[in-house]
This record gives C-alpha cells, sequence and structure tokens, in this order.
C-alpha cells in the first residue's frame, strides 16, 4: 500500500476522484490486496450507516416541527427588519465577501465608546472613540425607517447611504434607532450595522458593527469559492441582534409614531 | 419570502432530522435540536442570503446548536433508548443483522467517536454530501473533512468489527 493513502482510497470509493486519477487508483488496485482490503472497509462503513439512517428519511415529519417552522417568527426585531434590511448582494454578488475581513464592534460602555477590533473571533478592547458623525446624525434626525438618506463627495470618490431600519425607546426612554450604512469607496464597499440612541439633540452610537468589502475586481482569493455558502455576516449578527434586543423595551415603533417624531424633532 | 422559505425547510425536514439524529444519537433529541434550528433559523432569516443553498445554512445552524449547547448540556454518557440494543461487541450477530437495530448499534458506535469525526461522517457517509459541500458545512477545508472522515470510518469498522461487512452485505441494507 505504498502508493495508496488511506484517504485517495476512500475519495476513490466516494467518488470524489476525477476519471484519471480514479483509472489510476484502479489500476493500482489489481495488485494490492492490502488495499483492496481497505477499499472494502470504506464501501462496507459507508452503506452501514446510509442504510442505518435511510428510513428516517421516509418518516412523516413530527407535528411540532411542522409546528415550529409554520410558527410566527417570536424575536421581537427581526420579522420587521426582513422587509427591510437590504441584501448586500445587491450591491456586490455574496462571492466578494471578504472572509478575512476585519469587523469592527464598537459597544457603547457607560459614557464613553469601547472599541474592539473583532478578527479572527477574538474581542480586543483597543481605543475609546466617541467621535460624532454629523452624516448619521443628520439621517437619522431626518429619514423614516426603510427609506435611505444618501449623500455623495464626488471629488473623493465617495458616496455614503445610510438607511434606518428600526426604531425603538431603550429603559431610560431614550429614542434609539438601528440602521445600515454603507460607504461606496473607490476600490470598494464598506457596509455596518449599528444603533444610535438619542441623548441631549445628537444621536450617539451604541454599537457599529462594520465590515468591508473588496471590489469584484481585487477578487481572486480561492478561499471565496467556498463563501457561497456563507450567509452575510453570520453569527456576528446574531450577535449584534442580541445588543438591540437587550436595548429595546417594549416594541418598536410604527411608521406613523415614526413619522410624527420626525415631524416635531423627536421630542 | 418568508413563506416560500418555510415550504423549502418542509421540504428539509427529513434531511435535517436523520443529520441531526446522526448527531445525537437519539430520536427525541434529534427533533428537539432540529426544532431550534428551525425556530432559530426563522428568527434569523435575514441573515439568510436568498441565492445560496438554504440546506447547507439549516445544517450550519444544527451544527452549531450542537456543539455551543447540546454538548455542553448533556454530560451524561449513551442514552437509555440504547441501552436495550445490548453490548456493541460480542453480542448475536443475527441479532444485529434486524434493521431496527442496525440503527441502534450504529448510533451507539457513532457516540464513541470524537464530534469533529461525527459531523463528517453524518454529513457525508448519511447524508450523502460531498467533500466540498461539508467543508463548507463544516467551514473547514477539504483536507480536513477528509482526514476526520476517514478516521471515523476507520474507527466505526473496528468498532463493529465483521458486523459492519455483515450488515452492509446482509440484504437487509442497500
Amino acid at each position: 500500500m505504498t502508493q495508496l493513502d488511506e484517504e485517495t482510497l476512500m475519495a476513490y470509493v466516494d467518488g470524489e476522484l476525477d476519471p484519471r486519477r480514479a483509472a489510476e487508483v484502479e489500476a493500482l488496485l489489481a495488485e494490492d490486496a492490502e488495499a483492496r482490503a481497505t477499499v472494502q472497509m470504506f464501501r462496507d462503513s459507508a452503506a452501514l450507516v446510509r442504510g442505518a439512517f435511510d428510513p428516517i428519511l421516509r418518516e412523516p415529519a413530527p407535528a411540532r416541527l411542522l409546528a415550529a417552522v409554520n410558527a410566527p417568527v417570536t424575536s421581537k426585531v427581526s420579522d420587521i427588519r426582513l422587509a427591510r434590511r437590504s441584501p448586500l448582494s445587491r450591491f456586490f454578488p455574496q462571492t466578494v465577501w471578504a472572509r478575512a475581513a476585519a469587523v469592527a464592534l464598537l459597544i457603547g460602555a457607560g459614557a464613553g465608546y469601547l472599541t474592539a477590533q473583532w478578527q479572527s473571533g477574538v474581542l480586543e478592547p483597543s481605543a475609546r472613540v466617541a467621535t460624532a458623525d454629523p452624516l448619521l446624525n443628520e439621517a437619522l434626525e431626518t429619514t423614516a425607517s426603510g427609506a435611505v438618506f444618501a449623500r455623495q463627495e464626488r471629488e473623493k470618490g465617495i458616496e455614503r447611504n445610510i438607511m434606518p431600519l428600526l426604531t425603538f425607546r431603550d429603559a431610560s426612554l431614550r429614542y434609539c434607532r438601528e440602521f445600515e450604512s454603507t460607504l461606496k469607496i473607490p476600490d470598494g464597499l464598506q457596509v455596518s450595522y449599528g444603533v444610535a440612541c438619542r441623548e441631549q439633540g445628537v444621536w450617539q452610537p451604541q454599537a457599529l458593527m462594520a465590515r468591508q468589502l473588496i471590489s469584484p475586481t481585487l477578487r481572486g482569493d480561492p478561499a471565496m469559492d467556498h463563501s457561497q455558502y456563507v450567509p452575510a455576516m453570520g453569527g456576528e449578527v446574531a450577535g449584534f441582534d442580541t445588543i438591540i434586543e437587550q436595548l429595546m423595551v417594549g416594541q418598536s415603533l410604527g411608521p406613523d409614531e415614526e413619522a410624527a417624531l420626525i415631524g416635531r424633532s423627536w421630542r | 419570502m418568508t413563506e416560500d422559505v418555510r415550504a423549502q425547510m418542509i421540504a428539509l425536514l427529513p434531511r435535517l432530522r436523520r443529520f441531526a439524529l446522526g448527531l445525537t444519537g437519539a430520536r427525541d433529541d434529534a427533533d428537539d435540536l432540529v426544532q431550534a434550528a428551525c425556530e432559530r433559523a426563522l428568527n434569523r432569516l435575514h441573515q439568510w442570503q436568498p441565492d445560496t443553498r438554504l440546506d447547507s445554512w439549516m445544517f450550519r445552524i444544527i451544527k452549531t446548536i450542537w456543539i455551543d449547547q447540546w454538548r455542553s448540556n448533556r454530560a451524561h454518557g449513551a442514552h437509555v433508548e440504547l441501552d436495550d440494543a445490548g453490548p456493541l461487541v460480542g453480542s448475536n450477530g443475527r441479532h444485529v443483522t434486524e434493521v431496527r437495530n442496525t440503527l441502534e448499534v450504529v448510533c451507539r458506535a457513532m457516540e464513541q467517536l470524537p464530534d469533529e469525526q461525527r459531523l463528517a461522517l453524518t454529513l457525508v457517509s448519511v447524508d450523502g454530501m460531498s467533500y466540498e459541500e461539508a467543508a463548507a458545512v463544516l467551514e473547514v477545508p477539504i483536507g480536513t473533512v477528509m482526514s476526520r472522515l476517514a478516521r471515523a470510518r476507520r474507527r466505526l469498522h473496528e468498532l463493529l468489527e465483521t458486523k459492519s461487512a455483515t450488515l452492509a452485505r446482509g440484504g437487509k441494507l442497500k
């Protein structure tokens, strides 16, 4: 069994080898009894587990699972945002998600803000920032949820879109809004989700999650091949939803309530 | 869109149940796991890109829940319902050729595999995913899937010894 390792034999059994390599393996198998025994072992193990579990497929699904699939969505925020949160594929196909892109998560902490760089799943406090964002402030002050506030700086090749997604009140009765912000820059796009609360007439970011997207012309990373299976932002958004659900008190505001608040400058 | 996804999810239920059973080794636990995954998926539907595969996403949710919660919550060993299957090695060969018991014997053997091997085995050999599809669900390179899968099948063979050959060729199974 010098020329055929176990994994090659397994891939042969599983039909994962290209035809040329499969033919080579077959030729080598003819004169290698030990390899033939290994092939049989892999065949038997696959047939065994497949056969053991297959009857499950023919069983009708239990009523409780059908009920779970048909149940109304229970999350306070998700169903409302479903219709609003823009599919990022609108800007770029899914395959341009940069796997290695840094995700920055800023969480409001007391008076200041804690900045954290989230890379490779490690959350590390790095600096305190409290920079005001006049464009964000204007957008949240004046724009209805689901509508887009757009500003361009042509000379710099920058375009920024801010879309409020949800309006609600927190425990100290501040108005808070979740938003999606996209910043188009010459070689890509930065997408962020955030939540800001209005305090003393200013929308203060409480949490912000950003991801850098590279332009399709910069593609070529072989790791991207699998990214079509990666849901946008995956677990990071899940963490973000938790932040919002913790902040939010009661139900989110309806469009009429929101329009009235915008009309009277949130007073 | 939600209604369309619900219909797709219902169509996926048999595969999800089979996958979950491969992980939990017990039917009630498997259905609990699928139920938790469906609830989580519906609440997080905005994370799913409609132009990607729903099955891969659902399998990944099941995997995540199983690793994050399931394993830590159930620190006890084998399941009671599988105790009826009798001793794994040295039991009557004819007894285990019964289809009803095949599943129990296989589940019991699979419980002895490390989590990552059991995941690879369940995705590829039970569900029939390609190595590439399994790698996408597990978020590991294809080579990693292959080495885990080969070790899982070698170990399963050792655990079941000649039984696996008997069962696989016994005519009861395809």
